[in-house]
């Protein structure tokens, strides 16, 4: 690496010997890296005379540059150094992440199960994802099942019955079955669903929530801890119907997972049966473990040691903190935020993000509509909102008419398989938002977070920005955000 | 010997053969034999581009026989000729198809503004084909700016002169060709692994299908509208750029007819 600082900018350069990407992917790589802040210029070439040339011309070629033809250079020109290498460590990483785990867009793609097992050849396929209708997706989920493959069941609307039967079956094999209505995945490395790029570390996690398991291992990555791997096993799995099957082997398989030293379990409130004994179960993992199940009163089992908390946050604090790398933040100050007229409307992509704020705010007895625009409800025949954000924006821009909010609580929630930009039409709604209720009179004062890492597609910084220009107060936790418009709110009330 | 995964691109994988710079470049049959290449159906190609994706994440070697076609035996082999012979040229067809490419952006006359827009590189495509017709004289400066400059693996330029030779050897401008050809070895080492190894077949006269397909639609023998469709889809600006030097080369041929190149 080399770097030349001027008075106004830093330039520095990333050199990758024997590295060759089409030009397609590289232009992707760098206009992606343009956009970060702090960035002026980037430039990604094949290290030759005349490519080195044309860097020098136009002002963008370090001066101690030593490079061959054979030798891909990733020039980053920005406002200062840590911005700089920032970028450069995330082209760095799009750079040389293996197709086989990023997925080659124009790759012919089997169409159906038995085309997928046929394609897998000298490397059998071990993992079926599956993303058809729910009406047809019990039938694709068994065939895979029979086939031997490990499940990982994006579709919804598969009916509890066949989600029991379709588990035993897998049980019977030693197979998971994540889901139905599994929206997150992380095995060795690679993610499934909706998922945050985080460092490889010693933090497994059992998820029957995905934007639960989202929040908790972006705040483990941003702590300096890693995941391990992050099982998905669908929202209704500790419900007594199902009764934790899929839990369960996901404890039996983390338990023996050599590269995990501690064990998180993360669910919306499960059935108390199921909790007791999962609980056990942890326990007898023999691994420092802690069970995330929201609403729970945070404690620390005498009996079994498993640390139980009851937010999300809590339990981030927790794995952070067995893992040896505590997770350390300061919330926003209270006088941060304006005094609110009217209550709080949370406005949420994330399920269990909204659960958690919702938890929040009713333990203190405040005011609150916590909308979970993911829920069936509101997505039947629509993207998910994490997928497609214009219809949250509407109602955001919409809440700006109605004289009974006086706080928008929010999420945005980044990383593999949610929109490119979800940050702009929330910003552009929050401002029209605004106009409304300043046209009647009234103050709106919108509170967030940003479930995401630096190393995501959209990149962290870039969407706290844009937020942070439409005047949207982020908070680092969804907890955190909560209590800011629980204090906003306390204002109104004292 | 042992192969290993050079560069993984979506119409052809380079493979390198052990520590020396002897590549074999695996293709499908949509997009057609490259020279020292293997072709494979286009459903054996992506299944071989899938093995060799693991092999290069893995860092593992590569035999090529087995882990390429995966088959221990060759069940065809068909000798195929590279070479581009003169034909006749279809003046209707190269207007239309110069017309639909349209201008390369001039703001990159220079080359100075974007390193990463094949732009400037396409530009030169001209200066080339007229060097090598009218001003041999002044091959060596102008091959020196292409060779090597702009975005990708086969950097823009020198699929422009793969393009400029393509159209002088269908246009039988021999001399101009070898002006060219003569002058490349010595400036190899100034571009890629990926195109040493192009610009060295397409200095021996030797052209891989998916130029032949180009120089077929300016001879009028094939669809304009399919080659144009053809260029748009090889690589990610590669096809472009070497239609942009075919078409250079074949306009400048037939703005300077032979009668004036041995005047000049």
């Amino acid at each position: 690496m080399t770097k030349n600082e001027s008075a106004n900018s830093v330039l520095s350069a990333r050199l990758l010997p024997h590295l060759y990407r089409d030009s397609v992917a590289l232009m992707r790589i760098a206009s992606a890296t343009e956009k970060r802040d702090g960035i002026l210029r980037v430039g990604a070439v094949m290290a030759t005379p005349a490519n080195l040339g044309i860097l020098a011309d136009s002002g963008m070629l370090p001066g101690d540059l030593a490079a061959s033809p054979d030798d891909l250079v990733f020039v980053v020109r920005g406002v200062d150094e840590q911005a700089v290498e920032d970028a450069l460590d995330a082209a760095h990483g799009l750079l040389t992440v293996s197709e086989t785990s990023a997925g080659a867009a124009a790759e012919q793609r089997p169409g159906t199960l038995r085309e997928g097992i046929a394609a897998g050849e000298d490397a059998p396929a071990t993992l079926a994802a599956i993303s058809v209708s729910g009406t047809y997706a019990p039938i694709v989920a068994e065939q895979a099942l029979r086939n031997g493959l490990h499940v990982f069941c994006f579709s919804d609307n598969v009916s509890v019955e066949d989600e029991v039967r379709l588990k035993r079956l897998a049980l019977e094999q030693g197979l998971l079955m994540m889901g139905p209505d599994c929206g997150t995945a992380i095995l060795d490395g690679v993610p499934l669903g909706f998922a945050n790029v985080v460092r490889p570390g010693s933090v497994g996690i059992v998820a029957a929530s995905g934007t639960g398991a989202q929040e908790i291992s972006r705040l483990v990555h941003s702590a300096g801890g890693g995941v391990s791997q992050l099982i998905g096993v669908g929202g209704r799995d500790l419900s007594a119907e199902v009764d934790g099957m899929m839990t369960g082997l996901a404890l039996d398989l983390l338990a023996e997972d050599v590269l995990t030293s501690v064990i998180v379990v993360v669910s919306k409130p499960p059935s108390s049966s199921v909790a007791d004994r999962l609980i056990e179960r942890l326990a007898a993992t023999g691994k420092p473990a802690v069970a995330c199940f929201l609403g729970l009163e945070d404690s620390d089992s005498a009996t079994t040691g498993v640390r139980i908390r009851g937010t999300l946050e809590a339990g981030a604090i927790a794995a952070c903190e067995l893992d040896g790398h505590p997770l350390e933040f300061d919330d926003q100050r209270s006088d941060a935020v304006a005094e609110a007229v009217g209550g709080v409307l949370g406005l949420y992509t994330g399920g269990t993000l909204a659960s958690e704020a919702k938890l929040i705010l009713s333990r203190a007895g405040v005011r609150a509509e916590i909308l979970d625009l993911g829920d069936d409800q509101y997505t039947a025949g629509k993207p998910h909102p994490m997928i497609d954000p214009v219809g949250r924006a509407d109602r955001i821009a919409a809440a700006g008419y109605d004289p009974e909010v006086g706080v928008i609580l929010i999420d945005l929630v980044l990383g593999f398989g949610a929109a490119d930009d979800p940050a702009t039409p929330v910003a552009e709604a929050v401002a029209v938002a605004r106009e409304r209720a300043a046209a009647d009179g009234r103050a709106l004062t919108v509170i967030g977070s940003v479930c995401g890492t630096e190393g995501d597609p959209q990149g962290l910084s870039r969407q706290r920005a844009i937020l942070a220009s439409a005047g949207v107060l982020l908070c680092p936790t969804n907890a955190s955000a909560a209590r800011l418009a629980l204090a906003s709110t306390s204002k109104e009330n004292s | 010997m042992p192969f290993s995964v050079v560069h993984l691109g979506q119409s052809a994988v380079v493979l390198k053969a052990g520590p020396s710079d002897r590549l074999l470049v695996v293709t499908g049959s949509a997009g057609g034999l490259m020279p020292d290449g293997i072709c494979l159906p286009d459903a054996a190609f992506q299944a071989a581009r899938a093995r060799l994706a693991r092999a290069q994440r893995d860092g593992a070697r590569i035999w090529a026989t087995e882990q390429v076609t995966h088959e221990r035996t060759w069940s065809a082999l068909v000798p195929t000729d590279l070479r581009i012979t003169p034909a006749p040229l279809d003046g209707t067809a190269i207007r239309t198809m110069k017309r639909e490419m349209g201008e390369p952006d001039r703001r990159f006359a220079d080359a100075r503004i974007d390193s990463m827009d094949p732009s400037a590189a396409r530009l030169r495509s001209g200066s080339l084909a007229a060097a090598g017709i009218r001003r041999p004289g002044e091959v060596v400066p102008v091959l020196r700016r292409l060779i090597g400059a702009g975005p990708g693996t086969t950097p823009s330029g020198d699929d422009v002169i793969v393009g400029v030779l393509a159209g002088l050897a269908v246009a039988d401008r021999r001399a101009a060709f070898e002006a060219i050809a003569a002058a490349l070895p010595g400036l190899l080492s100034r571009t890629t692994l990926a195109s040493r190894h192009y610009l060295t077949a397409a200095a021996a006269g030797r052209f891989g299908e998916h130029v032949h397909h180009l120089v077929a639609a300016v001879t009028g023998t094939a669809p304009t509208g399919q080659a144009l469709e053809r260029a748009r889809t090889w690589g990610a600006s590669s096809g472009l750029d070497l239609l942009t030097g075919l078409i250079a080369a074949v306009s400048e041929h037939l703005l300077a007819p032979p009668t004036m190149e041995r005047s000049a």
